[in-house]
């Protein structure tokens, strides 16, 4: 029969909280970079002109069809070696994350751009709005409510996938349980609160996610 | 007397999706405040005749002159070139169009689908397009609806207020794409009314419609269409009453007796 001991837990209650910071601190840039990169990769496949959506296709295809562990890995020693840039293991993975995802972000745009209504395009056309109104004013603003979810469910991967940087060493949460683990033995214990700090840190944007969508709904 | 420029003229306009010929060499004429309704069976081209003039269609063959400019066409050497950018634009407002599904903005109010326009292409003040925008809503009588959003409008509401958003760029031409058909039958008639206080107000219309009895009570002229070709065109009353041709007539007398 195991034993089990969470009291040793609480001893380590700083090393759980700072691996939570590191891990908030990547993947908030991941999810700030992820955003921004894949609105321009999704509004660049949804467009007309083969030379934006052909090369924004491929960038989708081949960061979201290879392992992200890999591309941390290939960020981390590639790199260096072929284009002489090196990153420390922090940005690697903040890097890799980043590209990682903004090909999951770019589909999620690109299906709720094409989800808009194409009537409500051709009345912005036609009212002398030009493109980038259209799409500011008009497409996003909509897609932006329909992609509440599918975005949140972003997030919780994004934080998830983040303990993959410990394989290049980064002190997120994963790397410095496993870290404590050698010491103590406890790694039932210690990854069971692991999973609990996960969902602490995930659950309030789940929850405020869900408390927007309903907001907007009473709305329109 | 000078003879007046037509507000809308077309000349020879054809239109394909891929092998299909929507219009097939369109000549058509709308004098300025006139009120012409085109009917016909539906896949007949009418409303690819309403987005080709709104240049909603660009890739059309021929000529649509709107107040005797060329749209988004420029003559350079005796060939027709596509034109884009400020020249296009100088045209194309000249045109409002409304649509059979509205086509409101469900995420702005309804004020905001009226002035968003103002403010981003007449660059107004929020002010400005605000006063035009309430002026607009007591014409078309929705003043109380200003900060509803058009998901809380009836269809008819909705439509009315599509039509204040296209006046609200103080079009010279207003197209109207069937924007009865998607309406329940006791939301017609409030709908046809501000159309109809249009026209005696003197605005040039272009109106796709299945009301006949509109069409027979506000229009100059009708143009029956079927399958990319006009097959007449005349006074309303002529048309609507003592078809010349086989095809007018056959369509008016299925209509009729689908009314019944």
């Amino acid at each position: 029969m195991y034993d089990w001991n969470f009291n040793v837990i609480w001893d380590y209650r700083i090393v759980y909280m700072r691996g939570a910071l590191i891990t908030l601190e990547l993947s908030l840039l991941a999810v700030v970079f992820s955003m921004s990169l894949g609105l321009f990769v999704g509004i660049a496949r949804h467009s007309k002109r083969y030379i934006l959506s052909f090369p924004a296709s491929w960038y989708v295809e081949i960061f979201r069809d290879t392992p992200l562990l890999i591309q941390i890995v290939w960020i981390y020693y590639c790199l260096p070696i072929l284009l002489g840039v090196t990153l420390t293991a922090f940005w690697a993975s903040t890097v890799a994350l980043s590209l990682h995802m903004s090909a999951y972000v770019a589909e999620i745009f690109r299906a709720g751009i094409v989800s808009v209504d194409k009537g409500h395009v051709d009345a912005a056309k036609i009212l002398g709005l030009n493109y980038f109104q259209t799409m500011t004013r008009i497409i996003l603003p909509q897609v932006f409510r329909r992609m509440l979810p599918p975005l949140v469910n972003n997030f919780a991967d994004i934080l998830k996938l983040s303990a993959l940087a410990s394989v290049i060493g980064v002190y997120e949460l994963l790397h410095s349980v496993d870290n404590v683990i050698m010491n103590n033995f406890r790694p039932l214990e210690m990854y069971s609160v692991l999973a609990l700090v996960y969902f602490v840190l995930i659950f309030p944007v789940a929850f405020g996610a869900r408390r927007a969508e309903l907001y907007f709904a009473r709305r329109i | 007397m000078t003879p007046t420029v037509p507000a809308i003229q077309l000349q020879d306009v054809k239109k394909r999706f891929g092998s299909l010929d929507v219009l097939c060499g369109i000549n058509l004429e709308v004098d300025p405040g006139g009120v012409v309704c085109v009917i016909g069976p539906s896949g007949s081209g009418k409303s690819t005749l309403l987005r080709c003039i709104a240049y909603l269609e660009d890739d059309f063959e021929g000529k649509i002159y709107l107040e005797g400019d060329l749209l988004g066409r420029a003559l350079r050497n005796g060939h027709l070139e596509r034109v884009g950018g400020a020249a296009l634009r100088k045209v194309q407002i000249k045109v409002g169009m409304v649509f059979q599904n509205f086509n409101l903005w469900p995420h702005k109010t309804v004020l905001g689908n009226i002035i968003q326009a103002l403010i981003l292409v007449k660059k107004m003040t929020r002010t400005e397009a605000e006063d035009i925008g309430d002026q607009l809503l007591a014409k078309v009588g929705l003043s109380d609806k200003r900060k509803e959003y058009p998901s809380r409008l009836s269809g008819g509401q909705q439509q009315r207020v599509a039509i204040a958003r296209a006046l609200a760029m103080r079009p010279r031409i207003m197209l109207f794409d069937e924007v009865t058909s998607a309406l329940d039958a006791e939301l017609v008639d409030e709908v046809l009314q501000v159309m109809k206080q249009l026209a005696e107000e003197g605005m040039t219309m272009l109106v796709v419609t299945h009301e006949l009895g509109f069409a027979a009570r506000v229009a100059d002229r009708v143009v029956f269409m079927d399958k990319g070709v006009v097959i007449e065109e005349g006074p309303s009353e002529k048309v609507l009453k003592n078809p010349s041709q086989l095809r007018t007539r056959e369509f008016l007398s299925l209509v009729t007796h689908e009314e019944i």
